[in-house]
């Protein structure tokens, strides 16, 4: 189980600061009449061998905010630093190199894998397309990779179709380690898959972590999982940060309004306990026309005056623990 | 286990146990009609010198318009050149135009069509050009095109060619474009992959089976295409029979010499048949969801 | 015990189904019942069958390639005898469904006043207008605000949550005695779920209808059933009220299953519990009993013999032949 680090861990791998991604919504004519605001400064760190959870509903802006971290969508603001050196900011070439490093494994196993190539031909493509080794050395590295997320030689020669959403999934895995990355951003990895394959992969991805001191950010809707996989949490509503803190903190002392009623949804598996619901009014504005304010003041059971007019600041509550709330203003640690 | 009450629906069946790539092919009646009629005619295209008991050019004044006998088969033209061994040269040659035309202009059209699915201002450029195309019916703008370029085959195939590209290329960035959205892209451009390398190793091969299918009626449009145009006068130009001018110079006689635009016209249908079915029992072959009527053993 | 007669008894169900590689099975012999007021909860994962047996007592499914065997008693009647005309009086009236993707249900060229109207019009006779406004009414009922506004709205302008509401209010347009709920809030966000969740509760008070509900969450289980039957592979394996199924599990595939499920509250383990394999083909199914490939108490007689499901205390089956040491070894929910 993990404690909270309080030691020095060194620089963070991975620093995302004010990280903003606007859609343009243009007329026929081409002009931009108003923006989809998927993601509003975003900033969060991560450290060596942690995994970083990012939870939200949909439209929250989660996924956006994954494809934008790796540069996969062109950000429209913000930084991204990686090993001392702002990914937006690199050249083409240099960017190829990075990404060798930064991996990404997807939601959907069904069209994750092109269906017209075997196994070990889409593996071993990461390895070709960065001119690592010879066809010989790729082979068998693609070979060592596979006996890791637990197949054998013979699934090396066969077609996607023949495998299930959960071993396509494991595949999809593989692909993602063969270049020795260091973080992986995992995009809702196990939420298509049905509960035992999801403890499955979900152990994988743990197992992993150890041995090979990979660091994740783990993209789900699903709070149990996260709860299960993260060292810290990072709660999306509407392409802001509302809160984010190490696991333990915010499941069991949740601060800000959302997560609480995020959390108070979840139905606990015991029929006897009905648990007290933070009830959320109304319906999730669109992105195009976002609340004035604080996004959440529409649905939040405690907003009052001020949450309509100004926008909360991210205030520093703990050590690493932030809420984008103005009922914690006077809770500002120095 | 059960007592059986009225079991549902339907008329006792029996089903196949197994449904692999052979025994799909030939329930597929549409494939194999299709195939066969292909077979038969690129068999005479082929093998059309050993078929045809005459010279194609020789002419015989003193017989011209015989009708069909035992010594000319499908009788003789308004130059005594024998009927049948002309058709069966005129199958070759339209054969040889529309896979020659059909060979270059998918690749043409492949290479639109991927590169227009991919970059959005080639994909403007280029779609426009191909709505300009497609605007005018294909006969006019081939002869069009015949009448700028010059009478000779080759032209013939460069019109043509000009002349179907669009509508392969339409097919191929549509496909492309559904492919281009699925998860394994974009997971090849988060390990870097040139758009190249996505373009034409992993988006093509995917497309394929539209590709193909659309192939097999460009053909067929190909053959109609170049006969029709020969037949206008502005194709093959003669003495080389194609199916097309065969009909030109069947045109006047068609009254007295009836077997002179009949046997031509018969080999340009069974072609054109044969392509459409088998595009369409390709179509149906390649799809694995149609519904093939399955049956049902009688006894459970 | 009740002394009426169950709602919906379904005896010894068989639905094959004729595919191009052959012939498959996928539900084999699947037996419950569920009285008037009920809310019996339908869980399982991909290829279990839950959703079969949902089409299966509406005869949803294809006509010509699916054989039924078994009886489905609605109301002392056997549906599976009922031609196709007693079908389509039956659907939306005394038996309503919904599905789980409300976008993919509702007509996408229609608006969604014209669409609940159009439901009550068929199994009522009722003018255009009286229809439709019952329809606004059902809207209000369902919890959508400005309801005559959005009447007119299509199904894309609204929000998965709002659709689901739709649904709803189409289902039960026509107070159906039975309401048949396919993993209704699966594409939903917990915050909507629950909603959700609790607009079906409060209807189901109301009409005192009886409710099947399809799930593969535990939690929604936990929450909404008063019955619930565990299927694995075509079969049900397990069949209790809510309580026991929580506090005393003995089929050892639903005590990996619900091991296997993460904790939003209590202990964080280090280490998700999950059964080894994966669920075989239907094509592929094992001799004997279905589970024995990846069940760690399996002996030779699983492999060979195929176990029923047997009653093993009080309101609760269990389709295992040693379920006896698994009850002696796994207690979940000790409170």
């Amino acid at each position: 189980m993990q404690t909270e680090q309080t030691l020095d861990r060194g620089k963070p791998i991975l620093q995302v600061k004010n990280l903003q991604k606007y859609y343009p919504v243009r007329t026929s004519l081409g002009k931009t009449k108003a923006y989809i605001k998927a993601v509003e400064d975003l900033s969060f760190d991560i450290y060596e061998g942690e995994t970083f959870g990012l939870v939200g509903e949909s439209g929250c802006g989660k996924s956006t905010a994954g494809r934008t971290l790796l540069k996969l969508v062109e950000p429209t603001n913000g930084e991204v630093i990686y090993r001392d050196n702002d990914i937006f900011k690199l050249k083409k070439s240099s960017l190829k190199h990075v990404r060798k490093e930064l991996q990404m494994i997807f939601q959907d196993p069904h069209t994750s894998l092109d269906p017209r190539k075997k196994v070990g031909y889409s593996i071993e493509e990461s390895l070709a397309i960065h001119k690592i080794g010879s066809k010989q050395e790729r082979k068998s590295l693609a070979l060592e990779i596979l006996k890791k997320v637990g197949f054998n030689e013979e699934h090396y020669h066969r077609y996607p179709h023949e495998f299930s959403g959960g071993q396509r999934q494991r595949i999809g895995i593989a692909r993602s380690l063969v270049l020795q990355p260091k973080l992986i951003i995992c995009d809702e990895p196990v939420s298509a898959l049905d509960v035992s394959i999801q403890a499955q992969i979900v152990n994988l991805l743990k197992s992993l972590q150890k041995e090979l001191n990979l660091s994740y950010v783990f993209i789900s809707h699903d709070l149990s999982v996260i709860r299960h996989i993260a060292d810290k949490v990072g709660v999306m509503y509407l392409g802001n940060l509302v809160e984010q803190a190490s696991t333990e903190k915010l499941f069991s002392e949740p601060l800000h309004p959302y997560t609480k009623s995020l959390i108070s949804a979840v139905p606990l598996l015991n029929p006897e306990y009905k648990r007290e619901k933070v009830a959320l009014k109304g319906e999730l504005p669109s992105p195009l026309n976002p609340p004035s304010g604080c996004v959440f003041h529409t649905r939040c059971p405690f907003a009052f005056d001020r949450c309509k007019t100004e926008v909360p600041k991210n205030i520093k509550v703990q050590d690493e623990r932030t809420v984008k709330c103005h009922l914690y203003e006077e809770s500002e640690s120095q | 286990m059960s007592e059986s009450t009225k079991v549902l629906v339907n008329k006792p069946l029996s089903i196949r146990k197994t449904a692999n790539k052979k025994s799909r092919f030939f329930s597929n009646r549409l494939l194999l009609v299709g195939s066969i009629l292909l077979v038969i005619t690129t068999l005479i295209g082929v093998f059309a010198s050993f078929l045809s008991p005459y010279e194609i050019l020789e002419i015989d004044p003193k017989n011209r318009l015989a009708a069909p006998s035992n010594v000319h088969w499908f009788g003789t033209d308004n130059f005594g050149r024998d009927v049948f061994s002309r058709t069966m040269y005129g199958v070759r040659i339209s054969l040889l135009i529309g896979v020659t035309v059909t060979l270059v202009a998918s690749v043409i059209g492949l290479t639109v069509g991927l590169l227009a699915s991919y970059y959005k201002l080639l994909d403007h450029i280029f779609m426009r050009i191909c709505d300009g195309l497609f605007a005018f019916p294909s006969i006019l703008l081939a002869i069009a095109i015949m009448s700028a370029l010059g009478p000779k085959s080759i032209n013939v195939i460069i019109a043509l060619v000009l002349v179907f590209i669009p509508s392969i290329a339409r097919i191929v960035r549509s496909a492309a474009l559904v492919v281009k959205e699925k998860v394994f892209i974009e997971a090849l451009q988060a390990q870097g992959a040139s758009s190249l390398r996505i373009l034409f190793l992993h988006i093509a091969p995917n497309i394929l089976a539209p590709l193909i299918v659309q192939v097999t009626f460009v053909f067929a449009v190909t053959i109609l295409t170049e006969a029709s145009l020969s037949f206008l006068g502005a194709g093959i130009p003669a003495p080389l029979p194609s199916l097309g001018n065969m009909l030109y110079d069947g045109k006047l006689a068609i009254y007295n010499a009836w077997w002179m635009t009949v046997f031509p016209g018969l080999f340009i249908i069974l072609i054109v048949l044969g392509l459409n079915l088998f595009g369409d029992g390709l179509r149906d072959y390649l799809d694995p969801k149609s519904k093939q009527t399955v049956k049902r053993r009688k006894n459970r | 015990m009740s002394q009426t007669m169950p709602l919906l008894k379904i005896e010894d169900l068989q639905v094959d189904f004729a595919t191009h590689q052959g012939e498959v099975s996928a539900i084999d012999g699947v037996s419950f019942e569920l009285e008037e007021g009920e809310i019996l909860g339908v869980v399982g994962e991909s290829g279990c069958g839950k959703s079969v047996t949902a089409e299966a007592i509406l005869q949803l499914l294809d006509e010509d390639s699916t054989f039924y065997d078994g009886k489905i008693m609605f109301n002392g009647e056997n549906l599976l005898e009922y031609d196709k005309k007693k079908m389509e009086k039956l659907r939306g009236n005394d038996i309503a469904m919904i599905f789980q993707d409300p976008m993919s249900s509702l007509n996408p060229v229609m608006s969604i006043g014209k669409q609940i109207a159009e439901s009550i019009r068929i199994h009522q006779s009722a003018t255009k207008k009286d229809a439709y406004k019952k329809a606004i009414e059902l809207l209000k009922l369902t919890g959508i605000p400005s309801p005559d506004q959005r009447a007119k709205e299509y199904p894309h302008e609204l929000s998965g949550g709002m659709r689901q509401r739709v649904m709803i209010a189409i289902a039960l347009s026509c107070q159906p005695k039975l309401l048949i709920a396919d993993e209704p809030t699966t594409a939903l966000d917990v915050t909507i779920q629950a909603q959700i969740l609790d607009l079906i509760t409060s209807f189901q008070k109301q009409l005192n209808m009886g409710i099947i509900l399809i799930t593969h969450d535990f939690g929604v289980i936990a929450n909404m059933c008063t019955k619930v039957a565990v299927m694995y592979l075509g079969q049900v394996i397990e069949e209790t009220d809510v309580r026991t199924l929580f506090k005393r599990p003995f089929h050892p595939y639903t005590i990996g299953l619900m091991k296997s499920v993460p904790q939003i509250e209590g202990e964080r383990v280090e280490h998700l519990h999950s059964i080894d394999g994966t669920v075989p083909s239907l094509f592929q199914i094992p001799k004997g009993c279905r589970f024995a490939p990846r069940c760690k108490y399996a002996s030779s007689t699983c492999e060979n013999k195929m176990p029923s499901l047997e009653i093993v205390e009080k309101n609760h089956r269990v389709r295992c032949w040693h379920y006896d040491e698994v009850k002696k070894g796994e207690l979940i929910y000790a409170d």
